[in-house]
């Protein structure tokens, strides 16, 4: 059987840490890369018996990166906090790499919003790879590569990121300042087309053409308010260029 | 004839940026009575040099409760009660004490002048943006609203000539952030009312909002920023049914 290492990127990750670990037990080797906690992630990595690295935190690429460099198993699957591996992904990832067909395999995250899993909100992300060739790239959104082609593995993986409707609308609202930035960096202007066009695309392409309708009000939901995030990028776009907040 | 007295109010809390300049532009009045809901910053320091400031501390409930509270310690007939980002002009409150000296109504509607990002914004709904600020407390109470408390005035009203400057806007999160407190509790309301959202809520309501502002209310003619504050608003109505369904499930 092919050593599997499993690497987790924490920061304060107290709440979820515990049953992220007992989620991913099957695995040879887990590495815990930290960015200095201040609250007990260190002291409950510790407690399980992983590898603790320690390393200041400049962006995910690196960090993710520096942590590879540790790893020692054939295969490597990347896991934040919040997240949890079912047993029926775990059965199908000792599975794959037991017989892989490819060098990496993306998997399936169903969004959990309002207590309840968007299964047609889904992110499809690169993250059980051949250790050997694998790392990142990207300094604001990082992109893991392989040397080899691409598969997929059928089971979803459970990612527990809501932490209350405001919490995920503030996230957005400071996120669309980021972006705003990065607009006016490059001398981009906010047009009526902008402030028309793009949040109602982003709606009817998450509620229409990604169906998103059928996970209900939260699948509805999380489509509105992705698309008041497209709309505040191009509002603070305004105030970037107005000088005020 | 001496000119009755005037008595005025004010709620207050992590006000430090707005008080002094609020209280300067109330020279006009005999007392200033100040509410405040325990602030951290300096607000009750600052307001305690003033000579005719008398701080009282009151835990906040809501809007309405915590403004008849400061209604109920004025002494004088005549109240202005004017938020903290609301400035009274020198032409205002000459107008003022003249309404006062020889009063034709209960209470007297000044007009707000509105100011978003930055533009002072015209249309959108802001056409008529009357407050009851000006008032005899005789006959004049807060309702029970918890959010959009207004005065109850009974008896005939009038308007100010003179209008006042509000300046709501702080900056773009502070505003989305407060729409935010808003739809919370207004959800509250509905729930506390039996209310349930349905279809209509979610799908009709927010896009009439919008197109009410934006239209009807002719937020079309504020450019930019009206297409913005329609925007908000509209999703700040989405977000009250959301609250709501949400209460309902006993879901954060």
């Amino acid at each position: 059987m092919p050593k599997l290492t499993v690497i987790i990127p924490t920061y304060n990750e107290e709440r979820y840490l515990e049953a992220a670990f007992q989620s991913v037990s099957f695995a040879d080797e887990i590495i815990v890369v930290d960015s200095f906690s201040t609250d007990r992630t260190v002291e409950i990595a510790e407690g399980f018996g992983v590898r603790l690295l320690q390393r200041a935190f400049d962006n995910f690429s690196n960090q993710k990166n520096y942590a590879l460099e540790y790893a020692t198993g054939h295969w490597v699957l990347f896991l934040d906090a919040d997240e949890r591996v079912t047993h029926s992904l775990e059965a199908e990832i000792l599975q794959t790499i037991s017989y892989p067909k490819h060098a990496g395999y993306k998997i399936n995250f169903p969004h959990f919003f309002m207590n309840r899993f968007l299964y047609h909100h889904s992110d499809n992300v690169l993250r059980l790879v051949k250790r050997e060739g694998a790392h990142f790239t990207g300094s604001v959104h990082e992109k893991l590569h392989v040397s080899g082609s691409i598969g997929q593995l059928e089971n979803m993986m459970l990612h527990f990121t809501y932490k209350g409707l405001n919490h995920y609308i503030k996230k957005k609202e400071s996120y669309a300042w980021f972006q705003a930035e990065q607009l006016f960096e490059k001398g981009k202007k906010t047009t009526m087309f902008h402030l028309f066009f793009r949040p109602f695309y982003r709606f009817f392409s998450s509620v229409v053409l990604r169906g998103s309708f059928r996970d209900g009000i939260p699948g509805i939901t999380v489509a509105a308010i992705d698309a008041y995030g497209v709309f505040q990028r191009y509002a603070k776009l305004i105030l970037l260029h107005k000088g005020i907040r | 004839m001496a000119s009755p007295k005037i008595s005025a109010l004010a709620i207050t809390l992590n006000e430090e940026e707005n008080i002094e300049r609020y209280l300067k532009n109330l020279w006009f009045a005999d007392e200033i009575i100040i509410v405040d809901s325990h602030s951290t910053d300096r607000t009750v320091e600052l307001a305690s040099q003033f000579p005719n400031v008398q701080v009282h501390l009151r835990t906040f409930d809501n809007f309405s409760a915590q403004k008849n509270y400061a209604i109920s310690l004025a002494k004088h007939d005549w109240a202005v009660f004017f938020d903290l980002d609301e400035e009274v002009t020198a032409s205002l409150a000459k107008e003022i004490l003249e309404i006062v000296s020889n009063p034709k109504k209960i209470a007297y509607f000044v007009k707000r002048d509105y100011f978003f990002m930055g533009k002072r914004i015209k249309y959108s709904g802001f056409q008529r943006d009357y407050v009851i600020r000006i008032f005899n407390k005789n006959f004049c109470r807060y309702n029970d609203n918890l959010v959009h408390e207004l005065i109850i005035a009974d008896g005939p009203t009038g308007r100010t000539k003179n209008s006042s400057p509000h300046y709501t806007y702080k900056s773009f999160d502070h505003y989305t952030g407060k729409l935010h407190q808003y739809s919370a509790l207004q959800a509250k309301m509905l729930y506390e009312k039996g209310k349930k959202p349905n279809l209509y809520h979610f799908f009709f309501r927010p896009f009439y909002r919008f197109w009410y502002q934006y239209l009807i209310r002719l937020g079309i003619m504020d450019g930019k920023e009206g297409f913005v504050l329609a925007y908000i608003n509209a999703f700040s109505v989405y977000k009250r049914y959301v609250n709501l369904w949400l209460l309902y499930r006993k879901i954060d």
